[in-house]
């Protein structure tokens, strides 16, 4: 009788657990379609701040204006260099496309020639920033070709509830492409905007925390206003500071073309 | 020129444009090494001036002029005292060891899809590094070989073009009445082309006269036109050009005399039609670059033919293959091959010419420190030129960058006929 009762408990435990594991599953995929499915418009114009501030205090100072505009589930945006004057005309295109690979070309003013560039180094460094260019791609979004995801746990913090995210790239391939073994998100429960994030690198060192602030609602949709990228290993920080947020602004298709690219347009 | 700013002042304070500027100064120093001892070879101060009006989305006022003297003077004195450049398109010597340059005026409109440009501007085609194949529509300035950027050598021409988007494809034409053909620098100059691929030779103690140069100068008849249609077919760009136009390098037809022990050289410049096509592909790391070119009628020194000059077609392509494996970092590599089509012998360049070229670009500490090497090598004649440089942003408006130009291997080639002007440059540039 004894050992019945025990292997109903052990049975009980195994699919209790299995229960759990499978609900934390389908849960951690619901908070991220519902971060991904967050209203963000259909067009975007903004002005971009962006502060650099390496290791010695030392700050760099770069103005862009950028556009963004979806077509259907693929997405065109172009940013370009306001300041400093030393890179003005500098512009950068990028088609994310969902059923083929992505494209993206760059125009250097000093080469007067719009270069073609490779989508896979999605993990370098975006133009000497601390964020990745798979981070300015996905504007806070998630993949969820690239991630396995759990919700590790559900905290409170000063008065606002989050999900706490894990997200573990699928394979090592993508861990190396994306320069990531794993990312910690603190997605808000509310407005499904992650307030945090952590990044831990290739071998699971940390490597650099995202915060996300100043988040307020433009035409109704909700609007990072401010964010700041530190890097762990070399102390360097990246904080990027949006303004003039439009979303009703008409944003031209030809916004998106090489020949604007090079007109700054 | 101060009509001129008056004129565009004038332009803002009436239509309320908005006008942006920048002012870029560069202090640059080469010196190159004899035998046994360094030389400073120049020491410039470059000054260009952009001034930007803009008033609308729509359309643009640009003008930039540059101003440089060299207070070495000792690369290519009083080059723009040749007659290579149109009139409208000459720069303005100050004295032997400077000049000032209206290096673009144009005006820009949207026209629903089409972008229309008139003035003085650069025509930029092909995507090739170090090498030029489809981008032929400005001349060269040649005064300092292929050492500065081709943004600065490259020379500004008159213009109209054309430049209509469709949803996946592009259609440029462009009509360029402005007769200004490549700089070539005088035979005094540090860098005056001595190679028999380009120099006809004269027999030892010949005289050598050089007759009046015959250039276009109407600026209908001996005008230039170029189309150009780009497409997307899913990941791959792919572009056909034509061209209808001088070839911007003289072609020098020679002859001798055995008489009078005399060698006589004509420049003239002729007229040539050119057909191309390229077509880029991203997979994966790599991006995969071809550009190939038909010339119809180009003419080659001949040692065989009639005034030294054999006309042929030619075909050229480079192959280069851009790859983005390395963080932060990219590794190019081309292969250009040039055939002479015809049956012919005597020609002076080889009639399969086969150029590599090696780059590698790296970015360090968040964009402040930027390494790169080019290097160029003719497998013919085995020569060629090494290009390292390395550039830190002191502040976000200013640079300062060393490089070395090492041209090496067979002294009658493209490259190795400079072996005695290999230099060490060192500069630093502040924007305002």
């Amino acid at each position: 009788m004894k050992i019945i009762k025990n292997t109903v408990n052990i049975f009980t435990s195994i699919v209790g657990l299995s229960l759990v594991s499978s609900l934390f599953a389908l849960d951690a995929l619901e908070v991220v379609k519902k971060v991904n499915e967050r209203e963000d418009g259909l067009s975007v114009v903004r002005d971009l701040k962006m502060e650099l501030i390496d290791k010695r205090g030392k700050k760099r100072i770069r103005e862009t204006i950028s556009y963004r505009k979806y077509y259907g589930h693929d997405k065109k945006s172009v940013i370009y260099y306001k300041t400093p004057k030393r890179l003005s005309g500098t512009g950068f295109l990028t088609f994310d496309n969902k059923t083929k690979d992505d494209e993206q070309w760059l125009y250097l003013p000093s080469l007067r020639k719009v270069r073609r560039v490779s989508a896979a180094a999605r993990g370098d460094w975006f133009l000497g920033t601390d964020f990745s260019y798979e981070d300015i791609k996905k504007e806070t979004k998630i993949s969820t070709t690239d991630f396995d995801f759990k919700i590790l746990e559900e905290v409170d913090e000063k008065g606002i509830s989050y999900y706490v995210l894990e997200s573990i790239p699928k394979n090592k391939t993508l861990i190396k492409e994306l320069g990531y073994s794993k990312i910690i998100s603190l997605i808000d429960k509310d407005i499904f905007i992650a307030r945090k994030a952590t990044f831990y690198d290739e071998r699971g060192g940390l490597l650099k925390t995202l915060l996300n602030k100043d988040i307020k609602k433009v035409d109704d949709i909700w609007t990072i206003h401010h964010l700041k990228m530190e890097n762990h290993q070399n102390k360097h920080v990246s904080n990027f500071y949006f303004s003039n947020v439009d979303y009703k602004k008409e944003v031209k298709d030809s916004s998106f073309t090489k020949a604007s690219l090079k007109r700054r347009r | 020129m101060k009509v001129l700013f008056l004129f565009l002042s004038l332009v803002v304070f009436l239509f309320g444009a908005q006008s942006s500027q920048t002012l870029k100064l560069r202090q640059e120093n080469s010196v190159t090494h004899e035998s046994d001892h360094s030389k400073l070879q120049r020491s410039i101060l470059n000054a260009n001036h952009e001034v930007n009006i803009d008033y609308d989305d729509e359309s643009r006022f640009v003008i930039e002029t540059t101003i440089e003297v060299d207070v070495r003077d000792k690369t290519n004195p009083g080059k723009y005292n040749n007659s290579s450049y149109s009139n409208f398109s000459k720069p303005l010597s100050l004295g032997t060891s400077g000049y000032i340059e209206l290096r673009e005026l144009y005006f820009e409109k949207y026209v629903d899809d089409t972008l229309l440009k008139i003035g003085k501007m650069q025509n930029v085609w092909g995507k090739a590094d170090g090498l030029k194949l489809i981008d032929k529509l400005n001349p060269q300035d040649y005064s300092q070989f292929i050492l500065p950027s081709f943004e600065d050598s490259r020379i500004p021409l008159w213009s109209i073009s054309s430049l209509t988007n469709f949803e996946n494809s592009e259609f440029e034409i462009i009509w360029i009445p402005d007769t200004t053909y490549s700089n070539i620098p005088s035979s005094s100059a540090s860098y005056a082309f001595t190679t028999s691929r380009i120099i006809p030779r004269a027999p030892d103690g010949a005289s050598v006269v050089m007759e009046d140069i015959d250039k276009p100068n109407h600026i209908l008849k001996d005008s230039d036109i170029a189309l150009k249609y780009l497409m997307m077919l899913e990941n791959m760009e792919v572009g056909f050009y034509y061209l209808y136009f001088y070839e911007d390098n003289p072609v020098l037809y020679n002859t001798y005399d055995s008489a009078s022990n005399t060698a006589s050289v004509q420049a003239q410049y002729e007229r040539s039609h050119f057909f191309a096509l390229s077509f880029d592909y991203a997979k994966g790391d790599f991006v995969y670059r071809v550009e190939a070119g038909f010339t119809k009628d180009k003419y080659f020194l001949n040692d065989r033919a009639i005034r030294g000059i054999q006309k042929s077609d030619e075909f050229a392509y480079i192959f280069g293959i851009d790859w983005y494996g390395f963080e932060q970092s990219l590794l190019s590599v081309q292969f250009n091959q040039a055939y002479i089509l015809s049956d012919k012998g005597g020609y002076n360049v080889p009639k399969v010419d086969n150029t590599i070229t090696l780059l590698y670009k790296k970015n360090f500490m968040n964009d402040t420190l930027f390494a790169e090497i080019l290097m160029i090598h003719n497998l013919n004649d085995n020569d060629g030129l090494i290009r390292p440089k390395l550039s830190h942003e002191l502040d976000v408006e200013s640079m300062i960058y060393i490089g070395l130009d090492k041209f090496y291997g067979d002294e009658d080639g493209l490259y190795g006929e400079f072996k005695e002007q290999s230099r060490f440059t060192f500069g630093y540039e502040q924007t305002f």
